[in-house]
């Protein structure tokens, strides 16, 4: 591969994810899980999960607040997971049964950083 | 406080018969009445000091926020000036009465009108009007803008749409100010912010933020195991307060909540650390933790308490931090919802990842609530219903509806408040 890539070296199997799933602030995460099929979001989980452990002590050796770009997304990616993690453990079902999407909550803001 | 009895299943509790409150049934109507939510607009909205948010939101001189005080269509221009006055001006130009700031925050000291460029210094007064030598002799000393009652206690602002307010913030508080003294506000310059437009009264949103009767039915997934069990099936309060116009709940917990093994995500965040999402370090936490207001009955089985704020108002706590949820009417039946959730900012990407899973799981239960209210309005405009039957545990339902009522019927917020 040629120029920059998206995740680092170790998680490159992971990149395919990342344009969906590595959104900029929570409420864009919230948004690509809410607008997934369940089997979308339980392909991402199922990839994610065995990776999961590993992903947070890549990021933690770096420092949350110093991630070049590549452990950046991985960070995000990370979290994308946090929120698809609600349909797959919570609901098994993309959002709540009986509930539609857009639903009009919106976070205005998220935890620092990546919220 | 009033504490609950020890046993959580059938005898009834003793709150609301030792708060000395009426024990009958409540009215309806308010949540329903046009004519209800017009006098509530100039009888509660207009007269009543509104929390509109914390000094941490203005951290230095030459700070703004711009607040849009619903139901009474005020937009609000709050400054911290050089000498760190915080000051509420109406959002709205001397010249033609334009609305001069479109930004909701920012930091400046001068704000330009974008119609016709008069400008304005952060104490209000007027600094430049174009093409002045036009105008007819006008007094520039009287062209300031127009200011809002303002006051602080223990970084809440507050504000009073009353040209001259009957009463202070601080006889407006009363008890709640010593109920909440030394209180820590943990974070409090890193809200988590959620808003959501809602299909109900006000007061419906704002009772289904104050009691955990609906707890086990309407959250049974999501945060149910967390306030109810074998030992306390409906969520029965701890204890309660009745503080002046405000009040307090102490609510149940279920201490013996873990994960589920099948939550892998869910048990890898959570790897090293109790299920607590926490503003502060430890030791902060555990000063936090040992306020008077907080947990007051040194419960094992507890998990938050809920000071209501009249009118709009709840600031929450639970073992590791603080939270506000503000309900402000738009129509008699719609509202805007605002909740804050204070957390540090994480110290390390498992800590970020607990916080992510945190707010997602919010979403799920406001979704939750979000569903029910509209329900729950829909129910009452059927007319079917002249009452609300209220249990022992919705003491603080019971308590702020008969405060409305009361502020709606009283001719001044004195006769309100004796």
């Amino acid at each position: 591969m040629t120029g920059r890539q998206l995740l680092p070296a170790a998680f490159a199997e992971l990149e395919c994810f990342v344009a969906h799933w590595a959104g900029k602030t929570t409420d864009d995460r919230v948004h690509a899980r809410s607008s997934s099929s369940l089997a979308e979001i339980r392909t991402f989980y199922d990839a994610m999960v065995p990776r999961l452990e590993e992903a947070i002590e890549h990021i933690d050796a770096i420092g949350l607040n110093a991630l070049p770009p590549d452990s950046a997304n991985l960070a995000r990616l990370v979290l994308g997971l946090g929120q698809a993690s609600i349909s797959v453990e919570i609901h098994d079902a993309a959002i709540k049964p009986g509930t539609t999407f857009p639903h009009g909550i919106k976070v205005s803001r998220g935890p620092v950083p990546f919220g | 406080m009033i504490e609950a009895p020890k046993s959580f299943t059938g005898q009834r509790g003793n709150l609301t018969a030792v708060a000395g409150l009426d024990t009958g049934p409540v009215p309806l109507y308010p949540y329903r009445s046009q004519s209800f939510f017009e006098l509530e607009r100039d009888r509660v909205f207009r007269r009543a000091w509104l929390m509109v948010g914390r000094i941490e939101e203005l951290p230095e001189p030459g700070s703004f926020v711009v607040k849009q005080i619903d139901p009474c269509g005020v937009s609000a221009l709050i400054t911290r000036g050089k000498s760190d006055h915080i000051q509420a001006f109406y959002n709205s130009c001397s010249h033609r009465g334009s609305k001069i700031v479109d930004a909701s925050q920012g930091r400046q000291n001068r704000f330009v009108c974008p119609y016709h460029g008069w400008t304005y210094a952060n104490d209000g007064g007027v600094t430049n009007i174009p093409d002045e030598g036009n105008f007819f002799d006008v007094d520039k000393m009287s062209c300031g803008l127009k200011k809002i009652a303002t006051d602080v206690w223990d970084g809440w602002i507050f504000v009073n749409l009353s040209p001259t307010p009957e009463v202070s913030l601080k006889e407006f508080l009363g008890p709640i100010r010593e109920h909440l003294a030394n209180y820590m506000y943990l974070g409090a310059d890193s809200p988590v912010i959620y808003t959501a437009t809602l299909d109900a009264n006000w007061k419906v949103v704002s009772d289904a933020f104050i009691e955990t009767y609906h707890i086990p039915f309407i959250h049974p997934k999501t945060i149910g195991p967390t306030f109810s069990s074998k030992e306390n099936p409906f969520g029965r309060f701890l204890g309660a307060r009745i503080l002046g116009t405000h009040s307090y709940a102490s609510m149940y917990g279920n201490a013996t909540y873990s994960t589920h093994p099948e939550h892998h995500v869910e048990r890898i965040a959570y790897k090293d650390a109790a299920s607590v999402i926490a503003a502060a370090s430890q030791s902060e936490t555990e000063k936090f933790l040992s306020h008077p207001a907080i947990n007051p009955t040194r419960s094992d089985g507890w998990s938050m308490d809920d000071n209501l704020l009249f009118p709009h108002t709840q600031i929450g706590n639970g073992p590791g931090g603080f939270w506000t949820h503000q309900f402000w009417p738009l129509t008699v039946n719609t509202c805007r919802y605002e909740g804050r959730f204070y957390m540090r900012k994480a110290k390390d990407m498992r800590e970020r990842f607990q916080q992510e899973l945190y707010v997602g799981r919010v979403i799920e239960v406001l979704l939750e609530d979000l569903k029910n209210v509209g329900r729950t309005q829909e129910g009452i405009e059927t007319g079917g219903q002249e009452f609300m039957q209220l249990q022992d545990s919705e003491i603080c339902i019971r308590h702020s509806t008969n405060q409305i009522i009361r502020w709606v019927e009283a001719d001044t917020v004195r006769e309100a408040l004796a």
